[in-house]
């Protein structure tokens, strides 16, 4: 067994509603024992992906693979595919107990069997003690956590997850991941998470699917969705970005040099694409990038140097976001060691590696 | 196997439901419809059912509007009062208040004779138009209460905060947002209005309408096409009614946009206002009091009117006729179980959507709560009056005809509490490996039986009280509560009449009271 096979394959599958078109011909490999996020803004269809696994929704075309096995026309009660839903739908009319067993209950074990299994997950999660309670006699994070323990309890190999975080509060919701992350390379399990929340499926998975429109835009680690989007939608949507539309105005060596209005950007692009004179590109800039540094300093610095005026501010601890208005660019800089400075106003100037550029193709949007 | 179960259940309410309403509407010609215009008796009776509805649906929306207003918006004492008198009229036999009326202000009426000593004549269109007043604006009341409740105080105090005066607040934000409310509450009134039976037939006196007028053929004439014909004429406009309030009101709902309920204190009313709102539901309050009281009073008095002493007489009269009591249980009991049974079923397939049929299942479910009863009744006589069913006289046409005058509301009940449950539940079961029948079975019914229950509850409580449906169907055998109560009433004997309604209203109560410790210890709570 590789470590690489595939425990979920989405092969060209397509889902329409009526006349919308929900997924458009998605593929996806989800390897085995990874931590997939599929990540978009509303109606992008992630949520559609997750169902047609789950088995809520068949596909209009394309196959669905769960360990190698086709699933399509498989009854939702077949695909071994717990799913911790949104809001939890734990059963009302149940107790904490009864909720998590029941999935056990089905398969007919014994009572004391079942009790063994139960009695372990209350302790994973922490619920000791309130396995005679109702649903609504616990606060949000028991319920998770309950939600949780029902799921995992059958020990399938797979975990569906749907932006199970959005219902705690913000503090809560970063401690949960990285108890999930956690929990999840101890168990060993495939785990697609679904949610719009960037930072989450930065910090949580190894692998994000960012979807447009029913489409999957990019595939990689959080690390490549980041810093190497594959078009300004990802980069805009995934973290904050300066966009910079231009020409390759000249390449020297392995350096290409981009002229946009009056301003010349010298970037060493990563490799893979050859750029030629005069090609349309956008350059995509993370503010955290952007070094601001003093006018003493400016002068050993001959390339990617720029000035302009502070607009604007916003503080956010570990750092202060500067609107900038530079000669013929807006820019958005982050400064990154703000306990240092403090407050910056009037002028600054900043800079840039060349080798911290990502180059994108055409025209952004 | 499926596929069975939902051919028997369209099956059943086409033969139960549409099946009645044909033979009504069939049963006579064309020139026998034209007598409506012809014949100025049936004519006065149309005009008279028109009026008397039109005018006691402006009067019940306007005491249902400051009731739910007072209730919902005002901070003054006796509102736990208030709103449990809205209830009694709903759980009592129809006629009670009508009855009550001639009690308390007819020629031997307590207030009328021996406080006021004036004569009134109470009988006719004003008479009729009090008690239908008194009657009916508790339906209205249901629903208007329903929607205000819902309505955020937010809007009121952000439309105060933009510098609103009491006043234009009122007339340009809660009354637009009130507005389906009114109208829905409105048309259950004039629907409730227009098919009563039992007060008419007490009180309007010479003031004939549509179902007093249909029940005199019948009964007294024993002309049957003149009661379809007359039965029908009834039937266009409560249908009008009914599709207007489903097809336009129902879609005209504000609700689900206020968002979260805030426990914000309401904004004050000018005192004036606030004290002039409360003194008015006090004094319909007071009137309805006394309605009930007046009953019981008389249950115990040896002759209204002349001699009040005290006696047990009354009530003697009423153990003897232990078998209409007995009657009344049984048919509602049963009717009323059986009407849950079918409605479940019917409720989850239309959920469903499975089948291509649900908007005519949906449709043929509640069809017979804009049916009048007396519309209702007069179908099932002449429907099972001959083969494959004949059913003449028997109980089991007394149990069918309220088991599906009863189908919507418990269909009502299961269909909301199945909206209510919503999707995710069901597929969180499935989800965990329960397949389509585990899971109606562990989470869908176990979660319905509350709704499922209040159907039940109110089935059985409007079948004990009912008089319009089966005044067509019953027989020496099948006669119930109702049926003995009218004819104690036609001659005059109010003292038994008092103690049988006395003695019915009292079982409402005890069987709603029970139910409702029953399911609160369930953990849900009943909402009629």
């Amino acid at each position: 067994m590789s470590v690489t096979e595939s425990a979920i394959k989405i092969e060209n599958v397509t889902k329409t509603f009526g006349r919308f078109e929900a997924i458009s011909d998605v593929s996806l490999d989800i390897p085995k024992g990874s931590f997939t996020t599929l990540l978009g803004p509303s109606g992008c269809g992630k949520t559609t992906l997750m169902r047609l696994i789950a088995g809520f929704y068949e596909p209009d075309q394309g196959q669905i693979y769960i360990h190698g096995q086709q699933v399509n026309g498989t009854p939702v009660f077949k695909r071994n595919t717990p799913l911790v839903f949104q809001e939890y739908a734990l059963f009302p009319h149940m107790t904490v107990y009864d909720n998590i067993s029941y999935g056990l209950k089905l398969q007919n074990l014994s009572k004391q069997e079942t009790k063994a299994k139960v009695d372990a997950m209350l302790d994973m999660f922490g619920l000791q003690g309130l396995q005679g309670r109702q649903p609504k006699e616990l606060s949000g994070g028991q319920q998770q956590r309950v939600a949780f323990a029902r799921a995992l309890i059958t020990g399938q190999q797979i975990l569906l997850m749907d932006e199970p975080l959005s219902n705690l509060d913000a503090k809560m919701r970063v401690e949960v991941r990285n108890e999930l992350r956690e929990l999840q390379q101890r168990l060993g399990i495939t785990a697609i998470f679904v949610t719009h929340d960037q930072d989450e499926a930065l910090a949580i998975s190894d692998t994000i699917a960012v979807f447009e429109r029913g489409r999957i835009a990019q595939v990689g680690t959080p690390w490549d969705i980041y810093f190497k989007p594959q078009s300004p939608f990802v980069a805009d949507f995934v973290g904050t970005a300066n966009f910079v539309e231009g020409e390759v105005a000249a390449i020297e060596g392995n350096d290409i040099v981009v002229r946009s209005g009056s301003s010349l950007f010298r970037v060493c692009p990563s490799a893979g694409h050859s750029w030629r004179s005069g090609d349309k590109v956008t350059l995509v800039i993370r503010p955290e990038c952007l070094s601001i540094i003093d006018e003493a300093d400016i002068g050993g610095i001959r390339d990617n140097l720029w000035s302009g005026v502070i607009e604007k501010n916003s503080f956010l601890g570990r750092t202060i976001r500067y609107w900038v208005n530079g000669a013929s660019l807006q820019w958005i800089v982050d400064d990154t060691s703000p306990s240092v400075r403090g407050y910056l106003r009037g002028e600054i100037h900043f800079t840039l590696d060349k080798h911290q550029i990502h180059v994108l193709p055409g025209a952004a949007r | 196997m499926l596929a069975i179960g939902i051919a028997a259940i369209i099956l059943v309410t086409v033969f139960f439901i549409l099946w009645p309403i044909l033979k009504v509407v069939s049963y006579s010609h064309l020139e026998d419809y034209l007598k409506l215009f012809t014949n100025s008796r049936w004519s006065h009776a149309a005009l008279n059912s028109l009026f008397i509805t039109a005018i006691s649906t402006i009067s019940c929306t306007f005491i249902a509007f400051v009731f739910s207003y007072t209730i919902t918006r005002l901070n003054v004492p006796f509102k736990g009062l208030f709103k449990f008198i809205t209830i009694l009229p709903i759980v009592s036999p129809p006629f009670i208040v009508a009855l009550s009326y001639i009690l308390l202000f007819g020629r031997q009426g307590m207030i009328s004779k021996h406080v006021l000593h004036m004569n009134f004549d109470v009988y006719g269109w004003h008479g009729l138009w009090m008690v239908q007043t008194i009657t009916f604006f508790p339906y209205a009341f249901a629903v208007i209460h329903g929607v205000m409740k819902s309505i955020s105080t937010n809007m009121e105090y952000a439309a105060y905060n933009l510098g609103g005066t009491h006043w234009q607040v009122f007339k340009k934000v809660f009354f637009p947002l009130c507005r389906p409310g009114v109208a829905g509450g409105a048309l259950i009134a004039a629907m409730n209005v227009l098919a009563d039976f039992g007060n008419p037939a007490i009180i309007a006196g010479n003031f004939n309408v549509l179902p007093t007028e249909a029940y005199m053929q019948m009964s007294g004439l024993f002309d049957l096409r003149s009661a379809t014909v007359l039965s029908t004429a009834l039937l266009v406009p409560a249908l009008g009614l009914f599709l207007w309030n489903r097809f336009w009101v129902g879609k005209k709902s504000y609700v689900t946009i206020t968002g979260k309920e805030t426990s914000l204190e309401h904004y004050p009313l000018p005192s004036a206002v606030k004290w002039g709102l409360f003194a008015f539901c006090a004094f319909v309050t007071l009137f309805i009091l006394a309605v009930y009281g007046v009953l019981f009073y008389g249950a115990f008095t040896t002759t209204w009117g002349y001699d009040w002493s005290f006696t047990f007489k009354n009530i003697d009269y009423v153990t003897n006729k232990g078998r209409e009591i007995y009657n009344s249980l049984k048919f509602a009991f049963i009717s009323s179980i059986a009407a849950g049974l079918l409605a479940l079923p019917l409720a989850y397939i239309v959920q469903k959507k499975r089948v291509g049929v649900n908007a005519a299942l949906d449709f043929l479910a509640i069809l017979p709560g804009a049916v009048p009863g007396v519309f209702l009744g007069l179908g099932f006589a002449i429907a099972f009056n001959q083969e494959p069913l004949l059913l003449t006289g028997t109980s089991a046409i007394m149990v069918l005809a309220l088991m599906f005058w009863n189908l919507p509301t418990c269909y009502s009940a299961c269909l909301a509490g199945l909206q209510q449950i919503g999707g995710a539940l069901e597929e969180a079961s499935q989800n965990l490996g329960a397949g389509s029948f585990t899971t109606f079975r562990k989470i869908v019914l176990p979660l319905l039986k509350g709704p499922f229950m209040t159907g039940i509850v109110t089935s059985f409580l409007r079948s004990i009280t009912c008089l319009s449906v089966i005044v067509f169907i019953y027989s020496a055998k099948t006669s119930v509560g109702t049926i003995s109560i009218l004819s104690l009433v036609q001659d005059g004997n109010w003292g038994s009449a008092s103690a049988f309604t006395a003695v019915l209203i009292t079982i409402a109560f005890v069987v709603l009271l029970a139910m409702k410790l029953l399911i609160r210890k369930d953990g849900k709570s009943i909402e009629f």
